[in-house]
């Protein structure tokens, strides 16, 4: 779990990551913000719990935030599924930021090899013609998400 | 009844079945196939999809499926646009004359209760689920949870639907969990964190689904009640139900007391695939076979990518599952069991899995099919095969998809077809596709031997090695009475004249048809379905390849369902893909491209243009004045794909 919070702190290297992709995010509305967080924690009585429950205590999150004209990478604090502040939500499994992070070309290939292998895992917090409108259709495809759902 | 020829061949599958007090007059059920989407927007079924229904009832099934009908007035079980409505009287005429027609097909007939859960409310703007889990797909609504009043309004809807369904003259009555509905949400601890009865352990997770098959089954204890149930449902590293839980679940509604359990496989919101045509026919049927064995007495069916009647009847033989569950390859082929029970399995339309049926829900539109362009129009005569009133002499230039089903489609109405092709083989662009699919090339070349079989039988002339051009033409004057272009299209390379190096390029349909042999280092210009499909076969074939497009997305001329894995399938193989980026150059030695970060080199030894691809229309200009009648169709009108290609086909087939 440090592993993968220390790999969310990095902000240079998600910047970095970041700024490679930044055409895909020039339609995105300023304000739009992606996180991204570890999937699993450990709780005060040793539980192991998901982070997919609806509240958590505070963890470190990563937030992809366009700001200033660009996507910005800045530290974050989520709480839970019931207000994350952000429009989509990754949920990274072990070893899967790291992954991203260690790619040096198309970093977000990699993410997107994860997402498929379902080491991370992914939530929108928006409805469909929220997250058009706000400009996200590129990156969403870009990751090789089905924008529309689909039987497979 | 006179035993059939087909149906001695596999007798397994042609035997009688029963469930409850019914007798099938074989053991195939027609799954409900997901929505048409072809009703009312108030749930009201309409005279298309009676028209619909009335095929489906005559195709030869033991057993017939209604589609899924949501149960509440809300809507918040309505997952598709124009999904049917079950929840009041009103609806009961039309589904009266459905279950009318099903009997009189000679079936049994079943009626779906669907409320998708975490998948519904479309018309609301959100959903209900068992806990507040937040969607994967943008196109779901957000969760509300269900409280426990909901729950047993929802057990009581379900149980009124039932007994409305028996009152319109069902013989029985289906609940479905299939691909991560309702009942699906309740049973996964995925979406069900619940901390009442209702979720928790796997005990109290399956309540909700005892409640709802205890409340239908007092509702109409004299019917069958079957329930689809995941064996998978492939979400476990999402926190999902694992097979073991998938089938301690099933355990429970055994013990219910349900009459057949219908084993599926997956959620919509699934990172894997589960029925696309990257996996192979059979590859779930371990999951049956547990099912079987699990549950020797109870009823299983089963069906998911077991697209053929020989494989469901040698299952059948071995004891893997009870029923076959079909319905795809009955979009393709609504004659398709008739045709097996006759011998004539050489003539079915096979399901190729392109998923266009779904990719179109997806978009709230009624559902097509690419192999079958009647499906969805036979309300309408237009679409009908007729006799011609006046019989021609037509001649079809090109054999692909678009040529050969215009000519098939015209034969069998009774024109007499001649087919000039410049090749020596039937099949057009389709050929190099296959070649180079790496989902499953054989579904693809199914279509053309489709086309072998019909032409042969059908009396469908066809003359190989022949260019068509002004002056063949010219020695073919009144020979014809109608004359259909369907030539398909070419890489446009006159998109790159202005390159320099332009003629070291190399056409991708050559390198497609294997008319050209590419090195072992390749740069492909373009990454819409052409390019892609050559980049991923050569890479996989050992090539070091990179993709240079100029767009900032690949596959932007990609259907919806297949876009995602052209995606996978370039970060698989760890295809290069330079995005936003052109080639300002070509050499003996690759190719120099620019981008935002300036300008940089691809060592190649073959560069692949897969740009825009144009039209062959200039034969429209040449034969203009030498038929009385010409027509164009497919890729010859404008470059798309094989689904434009067979409908644009057909249509001017019934019409001609």
């Amino acid at each position: 779990m440090d592993v993968a919070i220390a790999a969310l702190e990095d902000l240079a290297a998600w910047q970095r990551v970041i700024d490679g992709y930044q055409p895909l995010f020039e339609p995105l509305a300023m304000g739009a913000a992606v996180g991204l967080v570890p999937r699993f924690f450990v709780d005060a009585n040793g539980t192991r719990r998901s982070a997919a429950m609806p509240s958590t205590p505070t963890l470190p999150m990563l937030e992809w935030r366009k700001r200033d004209g660009r996507m910005l990478a800045q530290p974050g604090m989520y709480r839970g599924l019931d207000g994350p502040g952000v429009d989509l939500l990754f949920l990274a499994g072990d070893g899967a930021l790291q992954a991203v992070l260690a790619r040096e070309e198309h970093p977000l290939g990699a993410m997107k090899r994860q997402l498929r292998a379902a080491r991370i895992q992914f939530f929108v917090f928006r409805t469909k013609r929220e997250l058009r409108d706000l400009g996200y259709e590129d990156f969403i495809e870009a990751l090789g998400l089905p924008f529309l759902g689909a039987c497979r | 009844m006179t035993q059939r020829p087909g149906e001695a061949q596999l007798p397994h599958l042609f035997r009688q079945g029963r469930i409850g007090k019914f007798t099938t007059r074989n053991l195939i059920k027609y799954g409900a196939c997901c929505v048409s989407n072809y009703n009312g927007r108030d749930g009201t079924i309409t005279p298309r999809e009676l028209a619909r229904m009335r095929v489906i009832a005559n195709t030869g099934c033991g057993m017939i499926t209604n589609q899924g009908a949501y149960p509440d007035p809300r809507g918040e079980g309505k997952a598709y646009f124009r999904q049917v409505a079950i929840f009041d009287d009103r609806f009961l005429p039309e589904f009266e004359t459905i279950a009318r027609y099903i009997h009189d097909g000679g079936a049994i007939a079943i009626q779906q209760i669907l409320h998708a859960g975490r998948y519904g409310g479309i018309d609301l703007g959100y959903c209900v689920q068992p806990s507040v889990v937040p969607q994967t797909l943008p196109h779901f609504r957000p969760p509300r949870e269900m409280t426990k009043d909901d729950i047993r309004q929802c057990v009581r809807e379900h149980a009124e639907a039932a007994k409305r369904s028996i009152k319109a003259g069902f013989d029985g009555t289906e609940v479905t969990s299939f691909m991560g509905y309702l009942l699906a949400n309740f049973n996964s601890k995925f979406t069900n964190q619940r901390t009442d009865e209702y979720g928790g352990s796997i005990q109290d997770r399956g309540r909700f689904m005892r409640e709802l098959i205890d409340g239908m089954k007092q509702a109409t204890p004299d019917n069958p009640l079957i329930i689809r149930l995941n064996g998978a449902e492939l979400m476990d590293n999402w926190g999902g139900n694992d097979e073991d839980e998938c089938f301690e679940l099933m355990q429970q509604a055994v013990d219910c007391g349900v009459d057949m359990i219908s084993v599926t496989v997956g959620w919509q919101e699934a990172p894997e695939s589960s029925i696309g045509r990257d996996i192979p026919p059979g590859y779930w049927n371990y999951l049956a076979a547990r099912a079987k064995k699990s549950f020797p007495n109870t009823l299983i069916a089963f069906g998911n990518r077991l697209p053929e009647a020989a494989m469901a009847n040698d299952c059948i033989a071995k004891g893997e599952f009870d029923f076959w569950e079909v319905c795809r390859p009955l979009l393709a082929d609504p004659e398709m069991v008739h045709k097996v029970a006759e011998g004539r399995q050489d003539e079915i339309r096979r399901c190729i899995g392109s998923l266009n049926c779904l990719s179109r829900l997806f978009r709230d539109l009624p559902y097509t099919c690419t192999m079958n362009p009647a499906l969805g129009h036979e309300v309408e005569p237009e679409y009908a095969i007729t006799p011609a009133t006046v019989t021609k002499k037509v001649m079809v230039i090109g054999a692909g998809p678009a040529g050969m089903e215009c000519a098939i489609t015209a034969a069998k109405r009774g024109h007499t077809v001649t087919v000039f092709e410049k090749s020596d083989r039937l099949g057009g662009s389709l050929l190099g596709y296959a070649a180079h699919d790496l989902a499953r090339p054989d579904d693809l070349m199914s279509v053309i031997r489709h086309y072998e079989v019909m032409a042969r039988k059908l009396g469908v002339e066809l003359k190989f090695n022949t260019e068509a051009n002004a002056k063949f033409m010219r020695s073919m004057l009144h020979q014809f009475d109608a004359c259909v272009v369907a030539a398909g299209a070419r890489v446009d390379l006159a998109t790159y004249d202005r390159l320099e190096g332009r003629e070291r390029l190399v056409d991708a349909i050559d390198v497609s048809k294997g008319k050209v042999q590419p090195g072992k280092r390749v740069v492909v210009i373009g990454a819409g379905k052409v390019g892609l499909v050559v980049a991923e076969s050569l890479r996989k074939n050992g090539a070091e390849v990179t993709i240079v497009e100029e767009d900032k997305r690949i596959a932007g001329d990609v259907m919806p369902s297949f876009k995602w894995r052209h995606s996978a399938w370039v970060e698989e193989l760890e295809i290069r893909t330079l995005t936003l980026t052109r080639v300002t150059r070509v050499t003996a030695d690759g190719v120099h491209v620019a981008n935002s970060k300036g300008e940089t080199f691809v060592a190649a030894d073959t560069v692949i243009a897969a740009g825009p691809r144009k039209s062959n229309q200039e034969l429209f200009r040449d034969f203009e004045w030498m038929i009385d009648e010409l027509h164009g169709c497919g890729d010859a009108i404008m470059p798309r794909g094989l689904d434009a290609a067979i409908q644009e086909g057909y249509r001017l087939g019934v019409r001609i």
